[in-house]
């Protein structure tokens, strides 16, 4: 009786709660807008009965999790310059957990004073793969693809950006060069090596642009399509004794290797009518300078030509019903850490989100099945999983 | 394959079903190009037979019955979001800055007053009218929520109103004794009484509707996405 006391307690609350708009000062030149965002679900994982057959004992990620509990300042001045300031107190509080995430998530500032290109310096998203720079509350899902959420390459970095667009905004290019360090670039000290990583970027749109979104909320009535190509280059070498920072190579090691590394991708969206889909493909050169580097497998020259390709993709068709005010999306992804090892992984999700208020007060629900695992790369010790949680936008 | 054939032959069909149920949708009776970079409101001068648009990125323009660019307004703002005639004044709102421009015909700027409202900073003021028969200026915010301020032509606020017409409101006419509402985020056309009520609502086949006016016969609205202007017959309204 007292459980469901609380839980038409809670539904009443999420029903009922008012919508806190968000803040902007201004100045007639200088404005300055404060948004937050807030989100917590609750995971569930289906545990196999053993791992490497060992018993599972521990199932720590059933569990709720503060996803996101984020602020953002947005200021302007005239039109000539732009900053942005984000953290994520969430990723701040469990930083010891994770120090891939160090919380900061953007802070920047952009020159627009330029005819031929705009000019961004500071730290946030690099220009590389449609999917890492769609926001993310725009999502019906609590994860992104594991090819784009950050352990395969860095979302983040902290570098100089230049862009641009032409066509109507149909065309936009980004060029720039970052530390190549990923979201550890902002601790302090570049590698050892004192190389950057470059990017580029070019989308182009037909009929009109194409808005980083993934979701056709506003129901086009033509057909619209989006194809993005992007690459990144570093070439960083170690001396002897020297390391990467801690943490700055990700979970697969892919993100920075001693040695060569081009990564190139493409990616092609679509949306109509409420439909829309996204497809995204990486490919990954790694070269390590070290004949004896793990990425290597421990094969010999001749066999490997002295480098390794990695690379996945993703593949995602959502449907939103807007008089029922609900998303439907479905997700296959594929994944494979190293060639030279056997194996690689699939796995599908399906993510379904009713929005109580737009994206700004979303109920949302994902589903994990994984349908094939890379078990000598990276072994799973659970084969579904489910999240539900809510998602609140302070805007 | 043929399982995956069926799902995209059935997922087509089904669009094609429910865009079909939509009786209500509209269809322009021409399309031109607008050479000002992303349009975010127009306005018609019935007396010189000119239009009037301003740019998302703070610029007025005067153009003639051909859409061609008579003339660029000197002063720039931020984001300009809308514009209307009122007693002589080409009247602009500009949404991040806070700002109400008038300018004379011949596009100098004449005077700014400011908007004291805090809300997101596009969630702002995004569209203004003239009601020339109550002499009142009607200013409307973009979304959560919609308020609409009704001013008297020296922009004194004499009422404050919320109203749930749309997900967003791009653009607002006035046209005679009734008001016309654009929504962007939910591609419809929607006119009310004076009093705001609705009286019918139309979806339009058009990305990104910004800004609508009424000439003598038509009805047009530019995209600011597409950088089009698209015209319909204005009895359908």
């Amino acid at each position: 009786m007292k459980t469901q006391h609380i839980f038409i307690t809670a539904i009443m609350l999420i029903c009922s709660f008012p919508m806190i708009s968000q803040l902007s000062l201004s100045n007639g030149k200088h404005s300055l807008e404060i948004t937050g965002m807030m989100s917590t679900y609750y995971n569930y994982r289906f545990y196999k009965d053993s791992l490497n057959g060992a018993p599972i004992q521990d199932f720590k990620k059933n569990r709720f999790k503060l996803k996101d509990a984020q602020i953002q300042f947005e200021g302007r001045y005239g039109n000539t310059y732009e900053y942005e300031l984000q953290f994520d107190l969430a990723d701040i509080a469990s930083i010891g957990e994770d120090p891939t995430n160090p919380g900061l998530m953007d802070a920047y500032f952009m020159y627009k004073g330029l005819s031929w290109f705009n000019v961004s310096l500071g730290y946030g998203k690099t220009p590389y793969s449609r999917s890492s720079l769609t926001p993310f509350i725009y999502s019906a899902y609590w994860q992104r693809a594991q090819i784009s959420r950050g352990e395969f390459f860095g979302r983040r970095d902290i570098g100089l950006t230049l862009s641009q667009d032409y066509w109507k905004q149909r065309i936009n290019i980004y060029l720039g060069a970052y530390t190549g360090l990923g979201e550890i670039g902002i601790k302090g000290d570049n590698d050892a090596s004192g190389k950057l990583e470059y990017i580029g970027r070019m989308d182009i749109a037909y009929p009109s642009r194409f808005r980083y979104r993934e979701i056709d909320d506003k129901i086009s009535p033509i057909p619209m399509f989006a194809v993005g190509f992007n690459g990144r280059y570093a070439n960083k070498i170690l001396a002897d004794g020297e390391e990467f920072p801690e943490f700055s190579q990700g979970e697969f090691e892919t993100k920075v290797i001693s040695g060569e590394k081009l990564t190139y991708g493409l990616d092609f969206a679509f949306q109509y009518m409420g439909l829309s889909g996204l497809v995204e493909v990486h490919q990954m050169k790694l070269t390590p300078n070290d004949t004896l580097s793990p990425l290597l497998a421990g094969l010999s020259g001749e066999q490997t030509g002295g480098y390794a390709y990695s690379g996945g993709m993703s593949a995602q068709l959502s449907y939103y019903i807007k008089p029922a005010q609900t998303i439907f999306s479905a997700r296959w992804e594929q994944l494979n850490i190293n060639d030279l090892i056997e194996g690689e992984s699939q796995r599908l999700s399906i993510a379904m989100a009713y929005q109580l208020k737009g994206f700004n007060s979303m109920i949302k629900v994902q589903y994990f099945h994984i349908l094939q695992e890379e078990e000598l790369i990276d072994p799973l010790n659970w084969t579904n999983q489910i999240r539900i949680g809510w998602q609140y936008l302070l805007r | 394959m043929i399982k995956i054939k069926f799902v995209i032959v059935s997922l087509i069909g089904l669009m094609i079903a429910i865009s079909s149920f939509k009786s209500d949708k509209i269809k322009p009776t021409k399309t031109i190009n607008v050479l000002v970079k992303e349009p975010s409101g127009i306005a018609y001068d019935e007396i010189e037979n000119v239009f009037y648009i301003v740019s998302d990125n703070g610029k007025l323009y005067k153009l003639n019955r051909s859409f061609e660019i008579i003339k660029k307004a000197p002063h720039n703002g931020i984001d300009f979001e809308d514009v209307c005639l009122a007693n002589n004044y080409v009247i602009v709102t500009d949404e991040t800055a806070r700002k109400i421009l008038f300018f004379d015909k011949e596009l100098n700027l004449v005077s700014i007053k400011n908007i004291s409202y805090s809300g997101g900073r596009n969630k702002g003021v995004e569209s203004i009218t003239f009601n020339e028969k109550a002499n009142q200026l009607v200013l409307v915010t973009e979304k959560e929520p919609i308020y609409i301020f009704i001013c008297d032509e020296e922009l004194i606020e004499e009422n404050t109103l919320e109203v749930n017409l749309a997900g967003d409101i791009s653009s607002l006419t006035y046209h005679k004794g009734s008001y016309y509402f654009l929504s962007d985020d939910d591609r419809k056309l929607i006119k009310t009484d004076l009093t705001f009520n609705k009286i019918d609502e139309w979806s339009l086949p058009i990305v990104n509707p910004e800004g609508l006016t009424f000439n003598k016969d038509q009805l047009i609205v530019v995209s600011d996405d597409l950088q089009k202007a698209y015209f319909f017959d204005a009895t359908n309204f």
